[in-house]
């Protein structure tokens, strides 16, 4: 039986997407076998992320119509082991898969892969509806700003009436130091509005905005912060009991860092 | 049985099973006329749950006229909902609702009478009442009340709060501990405890 995780949000431009990327990623480096899909039907993102959007055949549209199976439809990716992805449709809306469909889909997949990693869209209509309908656990990520932390509410209500009990946070886009000059929502106070589990805080760092636009994964170099951050993350998923980083880098760890992008 | 009684406001409601036919349903009214229980001469009488033609409709009119009287009103009424219920209760009535979790943002509660919150009620939430309001957590969302009460939490940062016509809100909310508002000359007064 595998777990089935939706990564959410409701406000859009969080990083959702690339949350989901880099969790996936992070996760079959630990060696379990991942499928990531892709909900945003017309607005897909997740394959240029992962880079993969030159190898896209069939979506997950093809899939739910009955035109291939999803064995089919899956991007396996050639840089991890037990990596894939099922994308989404770009030509259609979200009203092209019914949350039946969904589940159906949902449930022929849970017995290949250990994870299966749904990812969201924004808002909180149909394709939400989707996305929720067949997990069982969610991630609801947040960035320390206030509106974010509002729909992040919104969400956790919703998900909650969805029957969904284990709902896990992570921060995005955190800024240690403005969090501690206290322009910025700490982490204790977004914790204690939302009241749900951390499961990870992930830096505002440049190495994601770059390897996202290459189409890489930060949580396979070795000396990014914001690589180890997910690394942990998938750690903890997996049951283990890590600590949280400290996201202040010293000066050394600035001068060192390494240029040439070692990974793992 | 196939027919519930049940009384609602100063009217009695009959509850009739969904798949009966008339004649069930005009023998089970006839059955009541025995019932020393439901011996009324005048009020109100509805009924529910059945899906009836003009003709039939007018049958079971004439029946409970027979029965109980001409001064009977007689007339189809949707099921009630909880909030038709809660509004159609007298200023007597008034009750307390008691919400045993977080009301988390775009969740409302809405009461007659007095609210009290075990949990949080977050940025976004509202709850409306009649009477006071209790939150035994922190307050960040809106509260109305409508005419007279007052607004307790232990961790005071509300949003917005409306007493009648009296409306506090401030540009962004300040952290207070535990505290009292209410109103008074025109005005929110925030009483810290």
């Amino acid at each position: 039986m595998s777990e089935v995780i939706v990564i959410t949000s409701g406000k859009g431009g969080v990083g959702k997407t690339t949350t989901t990327a880099n969790i996936g990623a992070a996760l079959s480096l630990s060696g379990k076998k991942v499928v990531m899909i892709d909900t945003d039907i017309g607005l897909r993102n997740l394959d240029v992320i992962m880079g993969l959007e030159n190898r896209i055949v069939y979506d997950i549209v093809d899939v739910v119509e009955n035109k291939c199976t999803y064995s089919k439809a899956i991007i396996r990716d050639k840089r991890f082991e037990g990596l894939y992805l099922l994308p989404a449709a770009q030509t259609r809306d979200k009203s092209a898969v019914t949350t039946t469909q969904m589940k159906h889909l949902i449930h022929k997949m849970e017995e290949d892969f250990d994870y299966i990693l749904i990812d969201c869209p924004a808002g909180i209509e149909q394709g939400f509806e989707n996305a929720v309908a067949a997990a069982k656990k969610a991630i609801v990520v947040a960035i320390p700003e206030v509106s974010s932390v509002r729909d992040a509410d919104r969400i956790i209500g919703l998900l909650e009436k969805h029957d969904i009990k284990d709902i896990r946070l992570v921060i995005n886009k955190a800024r240690p130091k403005m969090m501690e000059n206290g322009n910025m929502l700490g982490i204790e106070d977004m914790l204690d509005i939302l009241s749900i589990d951390l499961l990870g805080v992930v830096p505002d760092d440049e190495d994601i905005i770059i390897a996202a636009n290459k189409g890489e994964y930060v949580s396979s170099l070795v000396k990014s912060l914001s690589g180890q951050a997910y690394r942990n993350i998938a750690l903890r998923l997996n049951g283990e009991n890590v600590e949280l980083l400290n996201l202040k880098q010293s000066f050394w760890q600035k001068l060192f860092k390494n240029k040439k992008g070692e990974r793992l | 049985m196939s027919l519930k009684v049940k009384g609602n406001n100063g009217k009695i409601e009959l509850l009739f099973d969904e798949d009966i036919s008339i004649e069930k349903a005009l023998c089970e009214i006839d059955a009541l006329k025995n019932n020393s229980f439901f011996a009324i001469s005048e009020g109100e009488i509805a009924y529910n749950g059945l899906n009836l033609t003009y003709d039939e409709e007018m049958a079971l009119f004439r029946r409970v006229k027979k029965i109980f009287g001409k001064n009977i009103k007689f007339n189809k009424r949707h099921t009630l909902s909880n909030e038709e219920i809660l509004y159609s209760l007298s200023e007597n009535e008034a009750i307390l609702k008691v919400i045993n979790k977080s009301l988390r943002s775009g969740e409302s509660v809405v009461s007659r009478g007095d609210v009290i919150v075990y949990g949080d009620v977050n940025a976004g939430a509202r709850v409306e009442a009649d009477g006071n309001v209790t939150v035994v957590g922190a307050l960040r969302g809106s509260i109305y009340i409508k005419n007279k009460g007052c607004v307790y939490a232990t961790y005071m940062e509300p949003s917005q709060i409306r007493i009648g016509n009296v409306i506090s809100y401030k540009k962004r909310a300040k952290k207070v501990g535990a505290a009292l508002c209410r109103a008074e000359n025109g005005e929110i007064i925030l009483e810290c405890l």
